[in-house]
C-alpha cells in the first residue's frame, strides 16, 4: 500500500471508487492484466469452441420419464479457499438417481490450471451423469482459457433432453468477457430461428447476470446487447435464462422469460445454494409460465 | 399504429429566454448492430432564469432495430451556486422503443459541477424494460415489465481549451446522448469542439465501448463517431407562450 497510496490520493474522487473496488476485492483471485489486455477474447474463444463442436456432436440425453431434473450451480470458485465442502455436497446430491445432468454456469475455479484440473477430476463419469460446463470471467484469468478449452473443449454449445413424449433444448453461452460477441450472437440467433420450434422447452445458460436488482460490481452485458437478447428470447419463446456471477439469487420475469441469478456455491458464500430444475410436463402450460418447477437447496 | 405525440410548452414570462439547438449525426458499429448503423439526433434547449428545459429525439437506421425512433428525451435542469461553486441538477426521462415487443424507459437525476480543468457528473437512474402495449395485449402474460431500481451514472471529463476557439474534452462515463449503460460498463469519449461564430459550434466525438472491465477481462465491444452542430438560436420575445406539437 505504501507504493500505491501516494499516486492514488492524487486521483479525482470518482476515479478512486472503481480503483478501490477492484483492488480490495479478490486480490489473490484476480488477474489484473485483464484490465488492459485480454489475449483470449470472446471472438477467438467462440471460434475455438466451434472447432471443438465440429469434432464432438451435441449431446442428447434420453430420460425415461417426463419429469426429469437438472442440478445447476455457478461460482464454485474451486481453489479460492482451502476447502471444497459445498462442491462435494453438490456432487453427492448429483449422485441421486433422479438427477439427469449437471450444469455449471461459470466461475468453476480460480482459472489456474491445477484448480480447473481438480474441478474436472471430481466430476462424475460423463457416461453415467453428464456435466455441462461453461466459462465465467475467472476461467479467463491466469491464461485459464487455454486450460478450460483443453479440459472441457467448448463453452458455446447446446444439449438436448429427450423424454418419451418431447424434447427440450438447453443452450450454453460464453459471457466471460461481459459480452457474447458478434459471432456467438449470430450463432445463438441461428439456433433459435432454425431449431427452437422443434423443441418443447428452451433454457439458456450463461455466466454474466443480465440485471441489477441491487448495487453490485458484477458486470452485465451492455444495454444494447441486453435489449437484443431480451427481444430475441421473447421472440423465440425461451422459457428461462439462468445466470450466475453476482453470487446473490434473483428472480425476474418479463413476458415468457424467467431470468434467474444463482447464488454462489463457493465455501465462503453466506447463502450458498444450488438449483434443482424439474421439468413440469403439464400439457396446458400458460403463457409466461416457466415450464419448470425449481427450488434452491442449501448444501 | 401507435403514435407518439410530444407537446412542448415553452413559456416565457416577463423576461427574455434563450433557445439553443444541438443537431448531430452518428455512425458506428458494435457486436450487436450487425453492420454499420447511423443515427440522427436533435435536441432543443430553452433557458429561462437559470432553468433549462430540453427535449430531444433521435432516429436510428440499424439492422438490429425494428423501430426507427431511437429515443425521446425530456429534461429539466437548474443552475445554482453553493458557496462560490456552480452546480447544475438535471432531471430527465427517456423512452426508447426497441422493437415491436420491447420498450426501454429510464428516468434519473444528475448533478454536474465544473472546475477549471475537470467536469464532474454524478447521478442515478431507474430503468424499466417493458413489453409494448400492442404486443402484450395478444399474450396473457402476468409480468409485462422488469424494473432495475437504481443505477449510478457518472462522467469525469478532462477539459482543455486550445486557443480561443478549440476545446478538447476527454471523458470516462457510462452515459451519453440517448445511451445509459449500467454503471459497470464505462466507455471513453474524445470530444473536439470548435467555435465557428460567437453563437455556434461544430463538434466531433469519437467513442470507444468496451465490455468486461469490471470482470477484469476487457473486450472490445464497439465504437461510434459523431459530428454535430450547436447553435444559440436567439432570445424569445417577452411575455409569450409557444405550444408546439411534434408527431412521430
Amino acid at each position: 500500500m505504501k507504493i500505491l497510496f501516494p499516486p492514488l490520493v492524487k486521483l479525482p474522487f470518482p476515479l478512486l471508487i472503481p480503483v478501490f473496488v477492484l483492488f480490495s476485492s479478490c486480490l489473490k483471485e484476480a488477474d489484473f492484466s485483464g484490465l488492459v489486455y485480454s489475449p483470449d477474447r470472446v471472438e477467438k474463444r467462440f471460434a475455438q469452441s466451434m472447432e471443438w463442436n465440429a469434432q464432438h456432436p451435441f449431446e442428447n440425453i434420453i430420460v425415461g420419464g417426463e419429469n426429469y431434473k437438472l442440478l445447476i450451480t455457478g461460482d464454485v470458485h474451486l481453489g479460492s479457499s482451502a476447502t471444497i465442502n459445498n462442491y462435494l455436497k453438490f456432487l453427492e446430491k448429483a449422485g441421486q438417481d433422479d438427477i439427469s445432468a449437471l450444469v455449471f454456469v461459470g466461475d468453476i475455479s480460480t482459472g489456474r490450471e491445477g484448480d480447473q484440473q481438480s474441478f474436472k477430476d471430481h466430476l462424475p463419469d460423463p457416461l453415467v451423469k453428464p456435466s455441462f460446463v461453461m466459462v465465467g470471467n475467472h476461467e479467463l484469468y491466469f491464461d485459464g482459457w487455454k486450460y478450460f478449452s483443453r479440459l472441457f473443449g467448448s463453452s458455446t454449445y447446446y444439449f438436448t433432453v429427450q423424454t418419451p413424449a418431447k424434447k427440450d433444448l438447453y443452450i450454453c453461452l460464453d459471457s466471460g468477457s461481459g459480452t457474447l460477441g458478434k459471432s456467438q450472437l449470430n450463432w445463438l440467433k441461428s439456433i433459435l430461428e432454425t431449431q427452437r420450434s422443434r423443441y418443447d422447452r428452451c433454457v439458456v445458460f450463461t455466466h454474466s447476470n443480465f440485471f441489477r436488482e441491487h448495487h453490485t460490481a458484477s458486470t452485465s452485458p451492455l444495454v444494447e446487447e441486453l435489449l437484443v437478447l431480451m427481444d430475441l428470447f421473447e421472440k423465440h419463446k425461451v422459457n428461462m435464462v439462468i445466470t450466475a456471477h453476482d453470487h446473490k439469487r434473483a428472480i425476474d420475469r418479463l413476458g415468457n422469460v424467467t431470468y434467474l441469478i444463482l447464488d454462489a456455491l463457493r465455501d465462503d458464500a453466506k447463502n450458498a445454494t444450488w438449483l434443482v430444475l424439474q421439468k413440469q410436463s403439464q400439457e396446458d402450460l400458460k403463457p409466461g409460465a416457466e415450464g419448470f418447477l425449481y427450488s434452491f437447496e442449501k448444501p | 399504429m401507435l403514435k407518439w405525440t410530444i407537446v412542448l410548452i415553452l413559456i416565457a414570462v416577463g423576461a427574455k429566454a434563450q433557445v439553443s439547438a444541438d443537431l448531430s449525426l452518428s455512425t458506428g458499429c458494435n457486436y450487436v448492430s450487425f453492420g454499420q448503423y447511423a443515427k440522427f439526433a436533435g435536441q432543443f434547449f430553452y433557458q429561462y432564469k437559470g432553468w433549462n428545459f430540453s427535449a430531444g429525439a433521435g432516429a436510428i437506421f440499424s439492422h438490429e432495430r425494428e423501430k426507427k425512433l431511437d429515443a425521446l428525451r425530456l429534461s429539466v435542469s437548474k443552475d445554482y451556486t453553493i458557496k462560490e461553486f456552480l452546480f447544475t441538477t438535471d432531471i430527465f426521462y427517456q423512452r426508447s422503443p426497441f422493437s415491436a415487443r420491447l420498450n426501454d424507459q429510464t428516468a434519473g437525476i444528475l448533478f454536474n459541477h465544473k472546475r477549471n480543468r475537470w467536469y464532474f457528473d454524478l447521478g442515478a437512474n431507474t430503468r424499466v424494460y417493458s413489453l409494448t402495449n400492442k404486443y402484450k395485449s395478444g399474450t396473457g402474460y402476468s409480468e409485462n415489465a422488469l424494473w432495475e431500481p437504481v443505477n449510478v451514472m457518472y462522467r469525469l471529463t478532462w477539459h482543455k481549451p486550445v486557443g480561443a476557439k478549440l476545446e478538447i474534452n476527454t471523458s470516462i462515463t457510462n452515459f451519453d446522448q440517448f445511451l445509459i449503460e449500467q454503471e459497470t460498463n464505462p466507455f471513453l469519449i474524445a470530444d473536439f469542439q470548435y467555435g465557428v461564430t460567437e453563437k455556434s459550434k461544430i463538434y466531433f466525438d469519437a467513442v470507444y465501448q468496451q465490455s468486461g472491465l469490471f470482470n477484469i477481462k476487457v473486450n472490445y465491444f464497439g465504437y461510434y463517431l459523431r459530428a454535430g452542430y450547436k447553435i444559440d438560436i436567439g432570445n424569445t420575445p417577452d411575455n409569450r407562450i409557444k405550444i408546439k406539437a411534434i408527431e412521430f
